[in-house]
């Protein structure tokens, strides 16, 4: 964590939303939080974003589908997913599509911590 | 004589096989026929006082006698279609017929001179002819009777058979009297002899052939017409004691098939009856037999229904399970980061006080609402048994809604509830009406994720209707029901949906009918459909506090945790 790296949320929860910014700014990043694929993909912040936070299931375009589109835009983000369902097909997908790493929520912040470093790696 | 013993209809005088009984019986008759005969042999030549009506009231007799015996072989002849019986049938008929134009003829009879003829030797001449044809067709009977015989469709009918066969014999006895009452006769017949010999014949066949109860009774109407005839042979004068004598073997001859005929038909009907009853008993064994097994059937239905039910609890437990699972792994995940938020604060040279601050006063906040879902669902499943009590439809519907919240806000919809306001308490299992109510929900949202081009709108409405009736009503503006799927829909197993099971409506509508309710389902007329049940309110026990009454402003949104309500 020698340099601070902007890591953009996008989860539906609002008390993910609430809480992961402090923890990441704790870890010495810097953050933002979306509450949907959509509202990300017009922030204007993609460019900006080193490592993307993303959940999977959310209403209207999910995590999968901005994975893919991020692809198709050309957008290299390392992606962690989080999830509160406990599916191992949809994180093995996740991973298959180039993922950085899929956690099952709650998550611990050794767990947090070790898969930001991978992805920012 | 004949017990009923072959309840078969299809056996019959033609081919029932004699008892001894009958055997007897026939042997009895022959042999009292022969002792008649030796009795008045010797007296056959003396003269008794002549009895003009005897004839008209002797030959009317066998008249009707012979009539009726040939109508009922005839009928006969028509059940088994056998040549042996139409031709015995033919012989009977031309005996009755041919009778009219002897009576008429006799001397005295009717005229002094006779009607018609030559007052002496035309009687005789018919007398012959009639003791030629039926000794024939009895000789016809015995030759034919063992044929096979078969039915096939190129046939002609038994009606056009039988009206053929009494036209010719009426053309036989209409010429052959013509013939004999416009010639004059010098001399007796001598068709004794050929008359005497069919009749031989006739009962020799017969004896050889003897098979059935009729061939015997038939062999002692033979030895009957010989024996009459060897009594007007040889005692020539009329109104002698032979003259008389003979004409009462010629009353057996005509009266016994037909007596027979008449038992044997008797018989028949009795074992057909029995038959019938013993039919009757078997439909009645058989039909309780059907029932048990229909009820057994229902039992194993009514099992098997109760154990789907089971499976479908689990199976929905199994579907909330993962809910729960996702609504606490949520806050959790707040707590947790923001705990651990909290930590590294505190530990940090420089401590910022109001982010740790505001991190543990969120975790708190996220604990609470943890908890909150915790309570709602021990309230959802501290009554897991099936048990009827008082309950209140209005809050047992609030808290299904509360548990789907997240789903609802997950895919955009719109909820609008009516409540009715002051809500009678029911008598019902308040799980078992929560399933049902999940089940309405499940089955809404599914119908409208696929709807895009239009606000998702679900109306939740509960209503008292005739009093003593609660309506819970559940309308989305989904795809709607297809025609189709309308049939079908609470069928088990039956489902629209790539990954549903089919059991959830069927089950519902045997929850709801448990509670001797109706689920119903209905088009809406605009988009979407609408699940409803009612449900009689119910032996109420103990009244519930009045609720008050949960419209859109004040309900979910109070009940739920918050969230980030679109």
């Amino acid at each position: 964590m020698t340099q601070r790296s902007f890591v953009s949320v996008v989860d539906d929860d609002e008390s993910v939303r609430e809480s992961l910014p402090d923890l990441l700014r704790a870890l010495g990043h810097d953050a933002r939080t979306f509450k949907s694929a959509e509202d990300f993909l017009v922030s204007g912040q993609i460019d900006n974003t080193k490592c993307l936070i993303l959940d999977f299931s959310m209403p209207g375009m999910n995590g999968l589908d901005l994975q893919q589109e991020l692809k198709k835009r050309q957008k290299g983000i390392p992606i962690i997913f989080i999830t509160a369902h406990k599916d191992n097909e949809i994180c093995a997908k996740a991973l298959d599509q180039g993922a950085s790493a899929c956690l099952y929520k709650p998550f611990s912040d050794t767990e947090l911590i070790e898969a930001l470093s991978t992805a920012l790696a | 004589m004949a017990a009923s013993d072959s309840p078969d209809p299809e056996r019959w005088l033609s081919n029932l096989p004699p008892t001894r009984v009958h055997v007897r019986w026939v042997l009895t008759l022959a042999i009292l026929q022969v002792a008649a005969l030796a009795i008045c042999w010797p007296f056959r030549e003396i003269q008794l006082a002549r009895i003009d009506g005897f004839i008209p009231v002797f030959e009317g007799i066998i008249f009707v006698s012979d009539l009726i015996t040939a109508v009922l072989l005839f009928s006969q002849f028509a059940i088994h279609r056998m040549r042996a019986l139409l031709i015995l049938a033919c012989g009977y008929l031309s005996s009755a017929l041919i009778i009219v134009p002897h009576a008429l003829a006799f001397p005295g009879a009717f005229v002094p001179t006779g009607l018609f003829g030559d007052a002496f030797h035309s009687t005789a001449w018919l007398y012959w002819f009639w003791h030629l044809l039926f000794p024939l067709a009895l000789l016809g009977y015995g030759l034919t009777k063992d044929e096979k015989y078969e039915l096939s469709s190129d046939q002609p009918s038994s009606f056009t058979v039988i009206g053929l066969s009494v036209a010719v014999i009426v053309g036989i006895v209409c010429t052959t009297t013509f013939f004999v009452v416009t010639t004059s006769y010098s001399h007796p017949p001598e068709l004794f002899i050929v008359s005497m010999l069919a009749c031989v014949s006739a009962l020799a066949v017969l004896w050889l052939r003897r098979r059935s109860l009729l061939d015997h009774w038939l062999m002692v109407v033979a030895l009957a017409a010989i024996l009459e005839m060897m009594l007007v042979v040889l005692s020539p004068n009329r109104f002698s004691v032979g003259f008389y004598a003979g004409r009462l073997f010629s009353l057996l001859t005509s009266t016994i098939v037909l007596m027979v005929l008449l038992e044997e038909t008797t018989r028949l009907y009795a074992s057909l009856r029995n038959l019938n009853e013993t039919l009757e008993e078997r439909v009645l064994a058989e039909i309780r037999e059907r029932l048990e097994e229909r009820k057994r059937a229902e039992e194993a239905l009514n099992a098997t229904r109760s154990e789907l039910a089971r499976a479908t609890r689990v199976m929905t437990l199994g579907t909330l399970a993962a809910t729960i699972a996702h609504e606490i792994n949520q806050p959790l995940t707040g707590i947790i980061t923001n705990a651990g938020t909290c930590l590294r604060m505190l530990d940090s040279n420089l401590p910022n006080i109001d982010i740790a601050r505001e991190a543990t006063r969120r975790t708190i906040r996220d604990g609470n609402r943890a908890s909150e879902i915790i309570a709602r669902l021990r309230s959802l499943f501290s009554k897991e048994e099936a048990e009827k009590k008082s309950m209140d439809l209005n809050e047992a519907a609030k808290e299904v809604i509360a548990l789907m919240m997240t789903t609802l806000q997950r895919y955009e919809v719109v909820l609008i509830l009516e409540f009715a306001d002051s809500l009678p308490s029911i008598t019902a299992d308040r799980v078992q009406l929560q399933q049902v109510i999940l089940n309405f929900l499940q089955n809404a949202i599914d119908a409208m994720t696929t709807v895009d081009e239009m606000p998702r709108r679900l109306i939740i409405r509960t209503a008292c209707v005739d009093d003593d009736q609660i309506r819970l009503s559940v309308q989305d503006s989904g795809v709607g029901i297809d025609p189709q799927a309308m049939k079908r829909m609470f069928d088990p197993f039956y489902t629209t949906k790539s990954e549903g099971m089919g059991i959830g409506l069927s089950v519902s509508r045997s929850i709801i009918e448990n509670h001797h309710g109706k689920l119903v389902a209905t088009p809406n007329n605009g988009p979407g459909a609408t699940f409803s049940f009612t449900i009689p309110r119910g032996h109420v026990a103990d009244t519930i506090a009045p609720q008050v009454g949960v419209v859109q402003s004040q309900g979910p949104e109070k009940m739920l945790p918050k969230g980030n309500h679109k």
